[in-house]
């Protein structure tokens, strides 16, 4: 049978979501940065004041992160009650009610001791045993989306684990920023706040590397329609469609093979209509994603340490760096969330018609 | 809250000890049958006093223009293991002992999980509201009502007509013109479509069968 797919309807201020997750996952990278700074000052003592700003940041994302979370509900005081409302345990949303309630505290505790300057036994007690349970929390937002099977492009897989990443590297980023932003009023000697900032550029530089690698590792599974082993076994029918389904997914987020090439050869707007009558996410995936978030930043790293190409590690390159690195990471999730709109196809009757939207020439196991 | 209070249709389950068992109500598209009249949908607003901007069936029509081109009636499937009631984290989405799958809008938060996770795209919001606030979901309820006091006024006003307590089919399907749209007990349906599969020969399927019933249905 030819499948058929049904594109979701956008919903009203579907921003709201794509900033939830980006803001969530950055809450948990931005207290991870705190907590290690904090557990490295032990050696490092320039790192105490990083861990100091970090801690202090991570409570206003936090707030963010849910103020946007309830008002995107359509009924929010519902929402806030969630340990009474919230009654599936299957549901990641559930879930995550209480991953988020469990970690709020943590986050806003951290906080208080620096802020206070007490206890510092207890707030790097307090900073072990964060780490994990935070970094579950930035996790969580690509758990949550991949509750959603008949999504290709949220792969149970990958999501996790690229949204962990993507945290941990946004946080560094945030952390950067601020603390060049607050730089004059820190109170810290000039060479050591340089050395932060090149130690915070390195560290982003290569979570950039990793999140690189799960990123072409994400788009090459969809690329290969390969079935999800864990969507499998927990669809209802039992025979997820994510081999075509992944496919087209792929190809609505990134173009198609040999998109990028394209990009360079003409107008955006003019490549997204040759690859597909459907206007496609791959502009803010190549341009966004991987070229501001990802690409621009790594390379400007690089032409720091070449001799004489740029002026090595200066501050405002630094700050670019990390702004971009924000951008890329906010763009990341609203192409992950967009790519929501395409569903698995499903199987349809005889008739063997094109998969609306899609012409050109077929598509590997979906005709066309 | 008032419990339901819903007449059930029962089937014959037979066997020795003649067990009764709720009917698995079903609802069966036909895309070679459907003609794009609308009447499933201006029916379904009409009956169940559909809020504007919900649609809680909508014709599909791919391919318009072309040749090949055809038409697909969509509500709520039903499914036998619904995505949405496995998403919904407040429980607002449940099934009906009659396979059913109904909402609860006293208890909804109105987060759109549902609205990702069904196949079908049959969750819908309602758009237009003050500074873009979308309210509970809306779905099709198969013109089952909602967990309220049956025929009661709040339940016609929150979830609309209650056709099947009072043992009709869905007004979508009653309306059907071409019988594009076959709604009733699953094993009945599964009849209606053996038969037309039979008439029409290899690939009579039904438009996403597998993923509405599960295996066995």
């Amino acid at each position: 049978m030819d499948p058929i797919v049904l594109w979701q309807h956008k919903w009203s201020a579907d921003l709201f979501i794509p900033t939830y997750l980006f803001l969530g996952g950055l809450t948990g990278g931005v207290y991870i940065v705190a907590a290690v700074a904090d557990l490295l000052s032990l050696r490092l003592r320039r790192l105490e004041i990083v861990s100091r700003v970090a801690a202090l940041s991570a409570v206003p994302i936090l707030a963010l992160a849910g103020f946007f979370l309830t008002v995107h509900l359509g009924k929010p005081e519902r929402g806030l009650g969630f340990p009474l409302f919230f009654t599936n345990y299957n549901s990641w949303m559930t879930r995550g009610g209480w991953i988020v309630g469990a970690s709020a505290p943590f986050v806003v505790l951290y906080a208080a001791l620096w802020y206070f300057r007490v206890f510092p036994g207890l707030r790097r007690t307090l900073a072990v045993i964060g780490i994990p349970l935070l970094a579950f929390f930035s996790m969580y937002t690509g758990l949550l989306l991949s509750g959603a099977w008949y999504v290709p492009v949220w792969s149970s897989k990958y999501l996790p684990t690229l949204f962990l990443t993507s945290g941990l590297t946004t946080g560094v980023a945030t952390v950067g920023l601020i603390f060049l932003l607050l730089w004059p009023f820190l109170g810290q000697a000039v060479e050591d706040s340089r050395r932060v900032v090149r130690f915070l550029g390195v560290v982003v530089a290569v979570l950039i590397v990793v999140e690189l690698y799960e990123v072409r590792s994400f788009m090459s599974y969809l690329a290969r329609g390969a079935p999800d082993k864990a969507v499998t076994e927990t669809t209802p029918t039992g025979k997820f469609q994510a081999a075509m389904g992944s496919r087209l997914a792929y190809e609505y987020v990134t173009g198609g093979d040999g998109y990028s090439w394209k990009l360079f050869k003409k107008p955006v707007a003019e490549a997204v209509e040759t690859v597909k009558p459907r206007k496609t996410l791959a502009p803010w995936f190549w341009y966004g994603i991987i070229g501001i978030g990802l690409a621009l930043p790594l390379l400007l790293t690089l032409f720091e340490i070449v001799p004489k190409l740029l002026p090595r590690f200066s501050l405002q390159i630094a700050a670019l760096k990390f702004a971009l690195v924000l951008i890329g990471g906010y763009l990341l999730r609203v192409v992950i969330v967009w790519g929501g709109d395409l569903k698995a196809p499903l199987p349809y009757p005889p008739s063997m018609w094109p998969v609306p939207g899609l012409g050109g020439p077929p598509i590997p196991g979906l005709g066309g | 809250m008032a419990q339901t209070q819903v007449t059930i249709p029962y089937r014959e389950a037979g066997g020795p000890q003649l067990k009764q068992e709720p009917a698995r109500l079903k609802f069966y598209v036909d895309v070679k049958r459907c003609i794009e009249c609308g009447g499933c949908e201006v029916a379904c607003k009409n009956e169940n006093n559909v809020p504007p901007g919900i649609a809680r069936i909508r014709v599909v029509t791919i391919n318009e223009g072309e040749p090949g081109e055809t038409n697909v009636a969509v509500p709520c499937m039903h499914c036998s293991k619904a995505p949405c009631v496995a998403v919904c984290p407040v429980d607002a989405l449940y099934h009906r002992p009659d396979g059913i799958v109904s909402v609860n809008k006293e208890t909804c938060i109105g987060c759109g999980y549902c609205l990702y996770a069904c196949p079908f795209g049959a969750p819908q919001f309602p758009k237009g509201s003050a500074f873009g606030a979308r309210g509970v979901m809306d779905k099709c309820t198969y013109c089952a009502g909602g967990p309220e006091v049956a025929f009661s006024e709040r339940e016609r006003r929150l979830y609309g007509s209650n056709r099947i307590a009072e043992g009709k089919l869905p007004m979508c399907a009653s309306v059907c013109s071409t019988k594009a749209l076959v709604a009733g007990d699953a094993e009945e349906v599964a009849n209606v479509v053996r038969q037309r599969m039979a008439a029409r020969g290899a690939g009579g399927g039904a438009w996403g069968w597998e993923a509405a019933y599960g295996k066995g249905y």
